[in-house]
């Protein structure tokens, strides 16, 4: 990748996903008559991230979302589709290019407590991905380049973390120290997969505005990948919300919130807990969980969960169609009740 | 006014309870201290704090189950009539279970992995009450798991076989499979999906209604909180932040501690640009600040807070708090 040399256009998204689909094969059980069968894990996913844009990913378990991340990491290979990168193509990558894709695209993890080795100190945790990518050999600019990730991660002063280990700290310090790792590397993109699950409340909040402040000082895109809406309605710029494989409803944080298209949207934000016992409401509570991504339900995925669900779903694929004004910032939702006109989808 | 034949009976009263964990040559620490309060019948109280804040320990305590280094140094636990701290080993097995049973944290995973779920359930209510008549052991099982909303046949089948949810819905029949009146749930929905969690929430509820349990929910989300306590208690560092009921904590609390606490909470309902952030970190057990334990941290701090504890004021008489501000005013 030489993007280094070629100027992006203001407007143009950051990172852009076209129809990406991601399938795990599943082994034959049977030795006769038995067909190869798929884990649908991503299934005809398509969106794009804006420059300093905070797109949050909103799904449960199994919905898709983690190996959404990994194929734009570029640790899995996408069955089918694409992912642009300031209008690079990963399919077009070899080994050495998919090293530079992963210096400008990072990861944060959810666990703290299990990703950081116990057995190094923090000054070494933050200056490994230095020595991977084979960045600044000189031990100088090496210690310069990792205290100032640690101080733009909150620890300050950097040099009384550098040779602490990992247990002697709290569990929104390690955090920080997870967000060191991924910035030493200075990337543009951030994927935080659960960053603040993890964590108490009070010490949450700090997480997340840091990510804010990383967002407005270094223009940093960041995808936020969680279950819980309520942990990203103070900073997304825009909600996605994915289920088995699909982005069902996406739009802007606001508009998603006060005006939720998808049944499946509706029922998510109704089971977020408001922290005011004066606002007790009906809590839309779907029964089952996520069928298994192998055998998917007919017509639209959702249909055996909705409760709004009629003749039509279990035959119709609904596609995700913008509803509303054209004009302003897309907002779209996969649903028949939602989209009449939607046709299968071949 | 509510009428004085309608509140229901106190079931538990623990009073001044303090709890030490001690270590061979090192000062003990002290995980709980001076906490007190009351359960009625049919109550739901919240226990809010964040990790380490002696939580555990406290409802650990109730059921006479501290680790080997716990020391109860003083206070009593009165339940229905007795002082659980002076049973004896024999008696305290009598109430573990049959009249306090625990919902532990992590559950999904304490399930025994080679042993059928059904299995399991037999196992906690023949460790306490003798039975011998297989079939009524085996309708009981079928019952419990109907309680909690998993098909009775499935009590053949594994604790793999089952999805997150449906695992923890075992162990909530487990936890009532002696029909206790208190059930003690710590951190429950913690580690489930949003789903889910609501799902595991109006089970319990709908339990609580219809079995008339007393639940402690035992949780640092203060939305689960508000959706289902009656009453609060927030701990800090091993002590009694405030202690009243649900309305008043959310809408008036006084202590510091709460007030950051809810500044803390994302709440859907008033988005608003950044969220309030509680600087630094709870204190440790061993090593406690000689004032306020939340003086650290506390934006209202001033000079009485870093050498005096506050005692803790009944600004009502449902309403305490552990803060020299309220005593001042």
């Amino acid at each position: 990748m030489s993007k280094a040399t070629m100027q992006p256009e203001p407007d143009s998204p950051i990172l852009e996903v076209t129809d990406l689909r991601k399938l795990f094969p599943v082994k034959k059980v049977r030795l006769f008559g038995a067909k190869d069968r798929f884990v649908h894990a991503v299934d005809g996913v398509s969106f794009q991230v804006g420059h300093g844009e905070v797109l949050a990913l909103v799904g449960e378990s199994g919905c898709g979302k983690s190996t959404l991340a990994l194929t734009l990491m570029g640790l899995e290979k996408p069955t089918s589709g694409d992912i642009l990168f300031e209008g690079d193509s990963l399919a077009s990558q070899n080994s050495r290019g998919l090293k530079t894709w992963r210096r400008h695209i990072q990861m944060v993890f959810q666990d703290p407590y299990e990703s950081l080795n116990p057995l190094m100190t923090i000054g070494d945790i933050v200056a490994e991905p230095l020595v991977v990518h084979g960045i600044a050999p000189n031990r100088e600019e090496r210690e310069a380049r990792v205290i100032r990730a640690l101080e733009d991660s909150g620890l300050k002063p950097a040099t009384e973390y550098l040779h602490r280990l990992p247990h002697e700290l709290s569990g929104g310090q390690r955090q920080r120290v997870v967000i060191a790792g991924a910035l030493v590397l200075e990337p543009t993109v951030l994927l935080a997969d659960e960053p603040v699950s993890m964590l108490d409340v009070s010490i949450r909040a700090e997480i997340l505005n840091l990510l804010a402040d990383l967002r407005q000082k270094r223009g940093i895109s960041i995808l936020f990948i969680t279950h819980d809406m309520g942990t990203i309605a103070h900073f997304a710029d825009r909600i996605a919300v994915m289920y088995l494989g699909r982005i069902v409803e996406i739009g802007q944080t606001l508009e998603v919130l006060s005006n939720p298209q998808h049944p499946y949207t509706k029922a998510l934000l109704s089971v977020v807990p408001v922290p005011n016992p004066r606002l007790r409401r009906e809590r839309i509570i779907l029964q089952g969980e996520t069928p298994n991504p192998i055998d998917l339900p007919s017509g639209c995925r959702f249909h055996p969960r909705c409760p709004v669900a009629f003749e039509q779903c279990p035959v119709v694929d609904p596609r995700l169609l913008s509803i509303g004004d054209q004009d302003e910032i897309p907002h779209a939702a996969a649903c028949l009740l939602v989209n009449a006109e939607s046709q299968p989808v071949p | 006014m509510i009428n004085d034949t309608n509140i229901p009976s106190t079931l538990m009263e623990v009073n001044h309870l303090s709890i030490d964990y001690v270590t061979p040559g090192r000062p003990p620490a002290h995980a709980v201290e001076d906490v007190t309060l009351t359960l009625r019948e049919g109550e739901v109280l919240g226990l809010v704090g964040e990790s380490g804040c002696g939580k555990t320990t406290l409802m650990l305590s109730l059921m006479r189950l501290l680790p080997a280094a716990g020391r109860i140094v003083g206070g009593e636990v009165n339940f229905m009539g007795t002082d659980l701290l002076n049973l004896s080993e024999t008696d305290i097995a009598d109430v573990r279970w049959k009249r306090i049973s625990m919902i532990f944290q992590g559950a999904m995973n304490a399930l025994n992995p080679v042993r059928t779920v059904g299995d399991q359930i037999s196992e906690a209510i023949t460790q306490h009450i003798p039975m011998n008549d297989k079939t009524a052991l085996d309708n009981r099982v079928g019952e419990l798991l109907d309680l909690v909303g998993i098909a009775p046949h499935r009590k053949v089948e594994y604790p793999h076989q089952y999805s997150g949810g449906m695992r923890q819905r075992a162990m909530i029949a487990m936890a009532l499979a002696c029909t206790p009146q208190v059930v003690i749930a710590d951190e429950p929905t913690t580690a489930l999906d949003v789903m889910i969690q609501a799902q595991i929430l109006e089970l319990l509820q709908t339990l609580q209604q219809k079995l008339g349990l007393a639940i402690i929910l035992v949780t640092h989300d203060l939305g689960l909180v508000a959706e289902m306590c009656d009453s609060v208690l927030v701990m800090y560092g091993g002590v009694t932040a405030e202690y009243s009921d649900v309305d008043t904590i959310f809408n008036e609390p006084k202590h510091p501690y709460t007030q950051e606490l809810l500044k803390a909470f994302p709440d859907l309902s008033n988005p608003r640009e950044t969220l309030a952030s509680i600087p630094g970190y709870p204190p440790r057990l061993d090593a406690l600040p000689p004032g306020c334990r939340f003086a650290p941290r506390c934006p209202a701090v001033f000079d009485r807070c870093h050498v005096e504890q506050p005692d803790i004021h009944a600004v009502t008489p449902t309403h305490y708090t552990s803060c020299h501000l309220v005593e001042n005013s």
